[in-house]
C-alpha cells in the first residue's frame, strides 16, 4: 500500500466517519438482535468488525482514501441489507441511500462521489425488482415496524444534520484560507509597486542630479567671476564678502547633496573602485541631514587612517545609507548615532550604533529576509536590509547585529582586505 | 606658442562662464556643438587643449572625443559632466582619450592647475 498523506481535514473526517460507523452498526446491530430480526443483526455485525479492521489499518498504513472508500462501501452493503429485510421500498431504511453520496462528498477523489451517487441510486431501483420478486421482505414483527421506523428517521436525520454543519465548516475554513490568501497576495503587490517606485527614484534622482548641477554650475562660476572683478574695483561702499561668501556656500552645500544623490544612483556594475568609508558615511549623512538636524547627534570615532576597500561605491553608499538611516528610524526623539571606524591587520572593522529603540530577539533573526519589515504598510517595503546585506557580503563583509530592546542597536560590519 | 583653449557645451551659459573665467589665462575660444568644434580644430590646429560637455544632442561628449582624438592624437581631451559617471567614461580615461574628467560644478582651481600643465 501506498502512504500518502492527506490533509487534516481529511483526516479528522475519517475519524468521525469511524466514530458513527462504529456507533450505528453497534447499536442497530443490538437492536435488531434483541427484537429478533438476526439476518440484519448478524449484517450489522459483520460491517462493525469490518469498521474495526479499517480503524486498525488506518493506525498503520495513511492511506485514507482506500479507507473511505472501503468504509463507505461496507456502509452501502450494510444499508442495502437492511433495506431488503426491512420491506424493500416500503423500508424506512430507503432514506440512508441518500446518506452514502452526502458521505462520498467528503473526501478528494471526485470520481468517487458520482461513482457512489450512482451506486446509490441503483441499490434503490433495484430494490423494486427484489421486493416484487419476493427476496426483500419485512422480517420485522408488525409489533417493531414502528419504533424501527423511528430509529431509522433519527439516525438519518442525525447523520445528515451532522455532515450538512460539518461540511459548512469546512468550507467557512477554506474561505478563510481564501482570504488570507487574498490579504498576502495584496501586500505582496504592494511591496512590488513599492520596491518599482524605489527603482525609478533611482533614475529620478539621477536625471535630478545632471540638471541641477548645470545651473549650480552657473551660479558659482558667475559669482567666482564677480568676485574677482569686484575685488580688482577700488573703493566700493558695499561689503560685498559676505554676499559673495553666502551664495558661495549655498553652492557647496547644494552640490555636496546633488553629489551624494548622483552616489547614490551610479550606474556602474564595477568591482574595484577605491572605496573611501569615511567619505561614504559622510555622504550618507549629508543626503540624511534633513531627518537627522534636530534629532539625532553623531559621534563620528573615525580612525586615523582612512579606511578603502576595493568594491562599488554606488553599492556601499546605498548600503550604509540603509543603516544609518534605520538608525535614524529607531530613535524617536532625540539619540545619539555612533559612526565607529577601525583599521584591522587584514582588514576593516566599521560600526553604526544607535541609541534607538532596538530590535526584539525575535525579529533580530528575520532583518535580513527580504520583505520583513515591523513599519507598517506603506512606510517600509522590508527590502533595505535584504540589499544591505547582499551588497556587504559581495564587498567580502559580514554584518553581524547585536540589539536590546530599548536600548539600542550596534551593526559591525568587518570588511576582509 | 598659442595657449589656445577650445570649449565646447551646447549650454550657452555655460560657454560664457568658461569665457569669463578663463579668459584672463588662456586664449579661449568656444563652440556650442561639437561639429561646429570639430571644424574649429580643423581650422586652428594650435588648440592643444579642449574641454568638452558630455550632455549634447548632436553627438555626446565622448563620441566627440573618440572622433577629435583620432585626428588630433596630440591633443589633451577634458571631459565635463554633470553627474555621470559610468563604465565608457571610465573606458575613455583609460585609454588615454580623455585626460581628465571633472564634475559640475567644476572647482576652477583645480581646473586651471590641469590645464596649466598642458601648457608646461
Amino acid at each position: 500500500m501506498k502512504i500518502k498523506s492527506t490533509n487534516q481535514r481529511e483526516q479528522g473526517f475519517y475519524l468521525f466517519l469511524m466514530i458513527s460507523a462504529y456507533a450505528s452498526t453497534l447499536s442497530f446491530g443490538l437492536y435488531y438482535y434483541f427484537i429478533g430480526a438476526y439476518l440484519i443483526a448478524y449484517a450489522a455485525g459483520i460491517a462493525f468488525i469490518l469498521f474495526c479492521i479499517f480503524g486498525l489499518i488506518s493506525f498503520v498504513y495513511r492511506n485514507l482514501v482506500l479507507l473511505f472508500r472501503l468504509s463507505i462501501a461496507t456502509s452501502l452493503g450494510t444499508f442495502f441489507i437492511q433495506v431488503m429485510y426491512t420491506g424493500g421500498v416500503q423500508s424506512p431504511s430507503m432514506a440512508e441511500f441518500i446518506i452514502i453520496p452526502l458521505l462520498s462528498f467528503f473526501y478528494k477523489p471526485k470520481r468517487d462521489r458520482y461513482v457512489f451517487l450512482v451506486l446509490s441510486f441503483l441499490c434503490i431501483l433495484l430494490m423494486w425488482p427484489l421486493t416484487e420478486l419476493g427476496i426483500a421482505k419485512n422480517i420485522l414483527h408488525s409489533s417493531d415496524r414502528g419504533l424501527n421506523s423511528l430509529f431509522v428517521q433519527i439516525f438519518v436525520f442525525s447523520i445528515v444534520a451532522i455532515f450538512t454543519f460539518l461540511f459548512r465548516y469546512a468550507s467557512t475554513v477554506k474561505n478563510k484560507k481564501l482570504g488570507a490568501s487574498m490579504k498576502e497576495l495584496k501586500e505582496t503587490t504592494h511591496k512590488l509597486i513599492q520596491s518599482e517606485k524605489m527603482a525609478s527614484l533611482g533614475i529620478m534622482s539621477a536625471g535630478v542630479a545632471h540638471e541641477i548641477n548645470n545651473p549650480l554650475n552657473f551660479i558659482k562660476g558667475g559669482i567666482e567671476v564677480l568676485d574677482e572683478e569686484l575685488k580688482k574695483e577700488k573703493g566700493l561702499k558695499l561689503d560685498h564678502q559676505p554676499c559673495i561668501h553666502v551664495v558661495k556656500e549655498g553652492v557647496s552645500r547644494a552640490s555636496a547633496i546633488v553629489s551624494s544623490l548622483s552616489h547614490f544612483s551610479r550606474q556602474t556594475d564595477s568591482m574595484d573602485e577605491d572605496c573611501n568609508l569615511h567619505e561614504i558615511m559622510d555622504n550618507c549623512l549629508v543626503m540624511l541631514m534633513q531627518k537627522l538636524k534636530y534629532k539625532v547627534e553623531i559621534d563620528k570615532k573615525y580612525s586615523k587612517e582612512t579606511p578603502f576597500i576595493k568594491g562599488n561605491q554606488g553599492k556601499l553608499h546605498q548600503a550604509f545609507l540603509n543603516i544609518i538611516s534605520n538608525a535614524e528610524h529607531a530613535i524617536e526623539s532625540k539619540g545619539y548615532i555612533t559612526l565607529f571606524t577601525r583599521n584591522l591587520k587584514n582588514g576593516v572593522l566599521v560600526e553604526i550604533r544607535d541609541t534607538g529603540s532596538g530590535i526584539s530577539t525575535a525579529d533580530l533573526k528575520r532583518i535580513s529576509d527580504p520583505f520583513f519589515t515591523t513599519k507598517p504598510i506603506g512606510k517600509g517595503t522590508g527590502l533595505g536590509l535584504s540589499i544591505t546585506y547582499k551588497i556587504i557580503e559581495e564587498h567580502n563583509g559580514s554584518i553581524s547585529v547585536s540589539s536590546e530592546k530599548g536600548k539600542g542597536t550596534k551593526f559591525a560590519i568587518e570588511f576582509r582586505v | 606658442m598659442s595657449n589656445k583653449v577650445l570649449f565646447v557645451d551646447d549650454e550657452e551659459i555655460n560657454l560664457f562662464i568658461m569665457q569669463k573665467r578663463f579668459e584672463n589665462n588662456y586664449d579661449v575660444v568656444t563652440s556650442i556643438s561639437p561639429l561646429k568644434a570639430l571644424e574649429i580644430l580643423e581650422s586652428e590646429s594650435e588648440i592643444k587643449t579642449v574641454v568638452t560637455d558630455l550632455r549634447m544632442p548632436e553627438m555626446d561628449g565622448l563620441e566627440f572625443v573618440e572622433k577629435a582624438k583620432a585626428l588630433y592624437p596630440n591633443t589633451n581631451f577634458f571631459l565635463l559632466t554633470g553627474y555621470e559617471y559610468n563604465e565608457e567614461i571610465d573606458n575613455a580615461v583609460k585609454s588615454g582619450n580623455v585626460t581628465k574628467v571633472f564634475g559640475k560644478p567644476f572647482d576652477f582651481d583645480e581646473m586651471n592647475e590641469v590645464i596649466g600643465k598642458t601648457f608646461a
